[in-house]
């Protein structure tokens, strides 16, 4: 009982869950057929790819630092992936996609993490950097043609479903498997958060890094092994990204930073370090997904979309400064 | 008996601070070891170099069975049997208290491990129920009242199986009655467990209760060491203070003047309760009390860094708004704060700027335009007046000693020719030459008409300048001393005195 | 020696940038010899940094105050769009009715400047909110802003408005005198006002300035307003030249204005940089930028190879000013 309590005071999504629950009634008065299978899977499609990397952006925020260069991993993973399985022609199991793009990607992460204990720099001006450096080293070095030609297994892997609904009109409403990989990735990083001394040890640098430092914690193979799970998650999401347009898309992903640092963020990661858990980020991605993917079925024009998502990203980053207002007045705690 | 702890000729120095000097002391098996010293002395410095947290410059640090020491290593530290619990605890505040306690159990090791959770929460309950506290191991920790941080601190200490635990000023945020809980526990925990314990704190009572042995530190020297029972209150004092009550003593305070700072009533939340005094064109005002005692919130408060919560400071006849540290700066007062790498000193900038940083305005045109070397040139004047030592005043202010840099952050207020000028802590880790000059400085300053307010837990230099102290004890004004017929020793019960009723 | 470790600091990176600079225009003039070491293509150049220039200005300051900007590039996509819309619909037939829509224009869109600048300030200064978060959230509100109001399609100015983007003066382009004359003005502004010296000790230590009875909370509201400001400038530029304004244009330019500051030697931690630096630093990434289109000509990306290095040259130059301090 006393554990409900606490986890219904500490969750920062009841921001979020408030305005989902707003945002739908609002949909369904002005247009009852939002609520049809077809519109809610697809909002949950449109969620997919952002929902993947916002999980490795969690990680890297809970840790105190901040990164915008996964967009560029993930484009860079998938990309370089889909032309190594094409060049010899691979036709096997669609997993080994996933891993070679999982471990370019980590190696990225792994030169981000390197730069970022080496210069010691603010995580955001070192990740711009690599966000253009990857971007460019893609475009120029591999390629930019928009590949139309998948390898053989992820085909089959772009056209699965895990649940398919005969609409009245005769079409049919499927889910993208694509969802089943974000709800794994998304149990999965929850364990490692949870359960493992690896996770709280995230958690604990990025809650007070100076007495992780002094509990002896190894705060730079920490650190190093955040930004190698983010990047190779990013590359991941980069492969999944490539099954749902079903094309090998070099300029795709890249500009939807802003969209996934804001689902973290909404869903209640502090860009301080040490908060933010997987509930409230998959929130934070419904609700951005729902945003996103909805306003114009509501009535809302698409021009007026961004707008909204701008005043969202405001009043969810402005929330945990209200807890704070009252402390404000002594000198002491001025930065 | 044993030594557990071995400490050798440490050295270290800080910039242009030598903070330890060839200090050694060595703390028994199932004893009690209080290291004592008044800010600045050290005693930071050695807890950090012994927890492995900091390195020694020369010298070593070696437990019973293992080697010496002198490197950054804090988990090689606590592998060998040294638990340290740090003044600000360095808890995570986000984390439970399981998790809060369990990082200590397995410390460095990031293995996956599975039920790690469900160990790390019974040995969190083990560890909490072995001090006999009932805290929920599933409570987040920024929910716990400071007490009970504390606990969390000393179970996950605990959970190491230490040989010796290090304690930083533990008492300092306690009340009378959280206290007396945590020195019998620390007392059980030597004489069931043979553990040893090293405890830092300034609260001389305390340690004369509690101590087994005693190593006083002045300055980053031993001061003097041996049992606790050759100890008074008295010989504590006077060894750390080194009987620098000096023969300087202020000037006789000046009689039949108008009253410059008129206080009634002065509140504030949660600190300050109901304080009124007064004090003259020239006079020189001491607030005393221990660390909690409200003494640094009443100084904040009357230049208007704190807002009070009622009551009043006028001066001059001149009511302040409350909270308004612009208005007070107007008025003509300056505040010299506590801190002075965080709160005094712009680190990278030139000793010059950090001198000028206060009186900008005074030296610029009414659009804006900055007279630079006008600006200089009052910098450089009262850093003349303070006699600040360096090659060249274009020099970055970390280039400089505590003592010089101190001078810096006293020049950057006079050059505003304040009225009424507020000390915070003036010579906290400053040399003796630098401590002498600022006392001679305040001296001159009250005799040119200038009130000056020294809050300070330094007694002989409240004996040394001022004309009157109020002690403050759980932010009331206790009593309102004369210093012409005080000593050390009465100031001391004075202050404690009232520190262990409260 | 640590002595005048702040000058010392400044000069070392002043001379890594001249020194660049050199570097690239010899390499480039060796490399190209027809088309590099022309006053065409200097004039060019010119033309070309001045937008960035511009924006990086906003982000200079901001920094030095400890902050950021990102919400630069919407900013002056707005301003942009709005000085169109007034001019269009003030733009008369006759030279006066003309000469009075180009004042307005320009007066509504520096005010929006302010009021977007002073938006952000609010939020950072007043609500405390991180400076990263804040402008993030602005940036996606001000694009939204625009595009509500343009549908996301293209907003044509007026003629007569063009000599801000290509006009010249004794031979160079106006967008180019106004940054290197906003930069110098801005430089002054910091080096010798009050305002500037309790600017930078704001950015050193904000609590160290509040102790010492400075108003650390207006020098960063000024700074985020300054930044709306030159932001909407850097827009009206935009407007002149291409005599269009469109909400997402130029998006990547985020990135660069805040590489140009931290390369041109502004703290990402506060207080230090100078205007003065951004300036050297848009000449070395544009005299980079011009030199690599041009080697690179027959290849197909040559914008992304550029990309590329301008991410490597940031990393490079933050290694040697890490290693330096």
């Amino acid at each position: 009982m006393k554990r409900t309590l606490a986890f219904i005071q500490d969750a920062p999504s009841s921001f979020v869950l408030v305005s989902i629950g707003a945002l739908y009634v609002a949909f369904i008065a002005r247009n009852p057929a939002f609520i049809k299978l077809p519109h809610q899977f697809a909002i949950l499609r449109s969620g997919i790819v952002i929902g993947i990397m916002a999980l490795g952006l969690l990680l890297v925020l809970i840790s105190g630092g901040i990164d915008v260069s996964f967009t560029a991993v993930a484009v860079l993973s998938m990309y370089s992936t889909v032309q190594i399985l094409n060049g010899v022609n691979y036709g096997g199991p669609i997993v080994v996609a996933f891993l070679i793009a999982a471990a370019i990607g980590g190696l990225l992460g792994l030169l981000n993490g390197a730069l970022i204990s080496l210069l010691r720099l603010p995580t955001l001006i070192v990740t711009l950097g690599t966000l253009t450096m990857f971007r460019g080293f893609m475009l120029f070095f591999i390629g930019t043609d928009r590949i139309r030609e998948l390898p053989a297994q992820m085909k089959p892997f772009a056209r699965s479903t895990i649940l398919s609904v005969a609409t009245p009109n005769g079409g049919k409403a499927s889910l993208h498997v694509g969802f089943l990989l974000l709800v794994g990735l998304a149990l999965a990083v929850a364990a490692v958060l949870r359960w493992t001394p690896f996770g709280r040890a995230i958690y604990a640098i990025g809650g007070n890094r100076q007495a992780a430092e002094r509990a002896g914690l190894p705060i730079r193979r920490v650190e190093l092994g955040v930004y190698v799970l983010a990047g190779a998650i990013a590359g991941v999401a980069g492969v999944v990204d490539a099954a749902l347009i079903r094309a090998a898309d070099p300029f795709t992903i890249v500009g939807t930073e802003l969209d996934v640092l804001a689902a973290v963020v909404i869903g209640g990661a502090a860009i301080t370090g040490g908060r933010g858990g997987v509930l409230g980020t998959f929130l934070g991605v419904i609700l951005i997904a729902l945003v996103d993917s909805s306003l114009v079925l509501a009535g809302i024009p698409t021009e007026w979309q961004r707008l909204f998502v701008g005043l969202f990203i405001l009043a969810g980053v402005m929330l945990p400064a209200l807890r704070t207002w009252n402390t404000r007045t002594d000198p002491r705690t001025i930065e | 008996m044993s030594a557990v702890l071995t400490v050798t000729e440490v050295s270290r120095s800080f910039g242009g601070v030598q903070a330890l000097q060839a200090v050694s002391l060595a703390v028994d098996q199932g004893a009690v070891h209080c290291l004592v010293g008044e800010n600045g002395s050290g005693k930071s410095t050695l807890t950090k170099i012994i927890a492995g947290v900091l390195s020694a410059d020369a010298g070593t640090v070696a437990m019973a069975g293992h080697e010496p020491r002198s490197g950054v290593n804090p988990a090689l530290a606590i592998r060998e049997g040294i638990s340290t619990i740090y003044q600000d605890l360095a808890l995570f505040p986000n984390l439970t208290v399981a998790e809060n306690i369990a990082p200590g159990e397995r410390s460095a090791s990031l293995k996956p491990h599975w039920q790690w959770r469900s160990s790390a929460k019974s040995a969190a309950a083990d560890a909490l129920e072995e001090l006999g506290s009932a805290i929920s191991p599933t409570t987040v920790v920024e929910r716990l009242p400071t007490a009970e941080r504390q606990l969390v601190a000393i179970a996950r200490a605990m959970t190491h199986r230490p040989r010796m635990i290090l304690m930083d000023e533990p008492t300092a945020a306690l009340t009378h009655q959280e206290i007396d809980r945590l020195l019998a526990l620390v007392g059980r925990l030597r004489d069931e467990h043979s553990m040893s314990f090293m405890f830092i704190s300034h609260k001389l009572n305390e340690v004369l209760e509690l101590a087994d042995s005693v190593t006083v530190l002045r300055n980053g020297v031993v001061a003097s060491e041996g049992p606790a029972a050759d100890y008074t209150i008295e010989r504590l004092s006077n060894d750390m203070t080194g009987r620098k009550i000096s023969s300087a003593r202020p000037t006789k305070a000046p009689s039949g003047r108008e009253p410059r700072l008129t206080v009634t009533g002065l509140c504030v939340k949660g600190a300050v309760g109901d304080v009124s005094f007064e004090a003259a064109e020239g006079e020189v005002i001491g607030i005393g009390g221990l660390l909690g005692s409200g003494r640094t919130e009443l100084a904040l408060c009357l230049c208007g860094l704190l807002k009070s919560s009622a009551g009043s400071v006028e001066i001059d006849g001149v009511a302040l708004r409350p909270g308004h540290f612009q208005d007070a700066i107007e008025c003509g007062i300056a505040y010299v704060p506590e801190d002075r790498l965080t709160e005094g000193l712009f680190l990278d900038r030139s000793i010059r700027d950090n001198a000028a940083a206060a009186v900008a305005s005074a030296h610029s045109s009414r659009l804006g335009v900055l007279d630079r070397s006008a600006l200089h040139a009052t910098a450089e004047k009262w850093l003349g007046q303070l006699r600040v030592k360096s090659a060249d005043s274009n020099d970055a202010v970390n280039t400089l000693s505590g003592g010089n840099q101190q001078r810096v952050v006293l020049s950057k207020w006079l050059a505003n020719r304040p009225r009424l000028l507020i000390l915070n802590g003036p010579t906290v880790g400053v040399d003796v030459g630098s401590r002498h000059d600022i006392h001679e400085t305040i001296r001159r300053l009250a005799k040119d008409g200038t009130t000056v307010i020294v809050a300070s837990d330094d007694l002989p230099e409240l004996l040394a300048v001022t004309h009157r102290v109020l002690v403050l004890s759980s932010g009331r004004l206790r009593h309102d001393l004369h210093t012409s017929d005080l000593t050390v020793q009465a100031l001391w019960e004075a202050i404690s005195a009232d520190g262990a009723r409260s | 020696m640590i002595r005048n470790a702040l000058r010392d600091r400044v000069d070392a990176h002043v001379i890594l940038l001249v020194g660049l600079l050199i570097f690239e225009i010899s390499v480039f003039s060796i490399l190209e010899p027809a088309t590099y070491p022309t006053r065409a293509n200097f004039t060019s150049m010119t033309l070309q940094a001045s937008e960035i220039g511009l924006l990086a200005l906003g982000v200079v300051l901001t920094m030095i105050v400890a902050g950021i900007d990102l919400s630069i590039v919407a900013t002056a996509n707005v301003a942009g769009i709005i000085a169109a819309r007034t001019m269009t619909s003030l733009g008369g037939s006759s030279a006066g009715a003309t000469a009075t829509a180009i004042i307005v224009g320009v007066v509504v869109a520096l005010a929006w400047g302010a009021v977007a600048g002073a938006l952000n300030g609010t939020l950072v200064v007043g609500a405390r909110v991180s400076p990263i978060l804040v402008t993030l959230g602005t940036l996606t509100l001000f694009t939204g802003i625009g595009t509500a109001a343009t549908e996301g399609k293209v907003v044509f100015g007026i003629d007569a408005f063009t000599w801000l983007g290509d006009g010249k003066v004794v031979g160079l382009a106006v967008p180019f005198l106004l940054l290197v004359a906003l930069a110098v003005l801005l430089s002054l502004l910091l080096a010798r006002t009050r305002f500037g010296f309790e600017a930078y000790l704001v950015g050193e230590n904000a609590r160290a300035a509040w102790f010492s009875g400075i108003s650390v909370r207006r020098r960063q509201f000024a700074m985020y307003v300054a930044s709306g400001m030159l932001s909407a400038v850097a827009g009206l530029v935009v407007l002149g030249r291409t005599n269009a304004a469109q909400v997402d244009f130029g998006q990547s330019f985020v990135l660069l204005a805040v590489l140009v500051a931290v390369l041109g030697g502004v703290n990402p931690y506060g207080g230090r940089g100078s205007p003065l630096g951004a300036l050297l630093a848009v000449a070395v990434l544009q005299a980079m930028s011009t030199g690599l289109n041009q080697v690179l000509v027959e290849h197909s990306g040559s914008n992304f190879f550029k990309n590329f290095a301008w991410g490597i040259l940031l990393i490079v130059v933050l290694a040697i000013s890490a290693r330096s301090r």
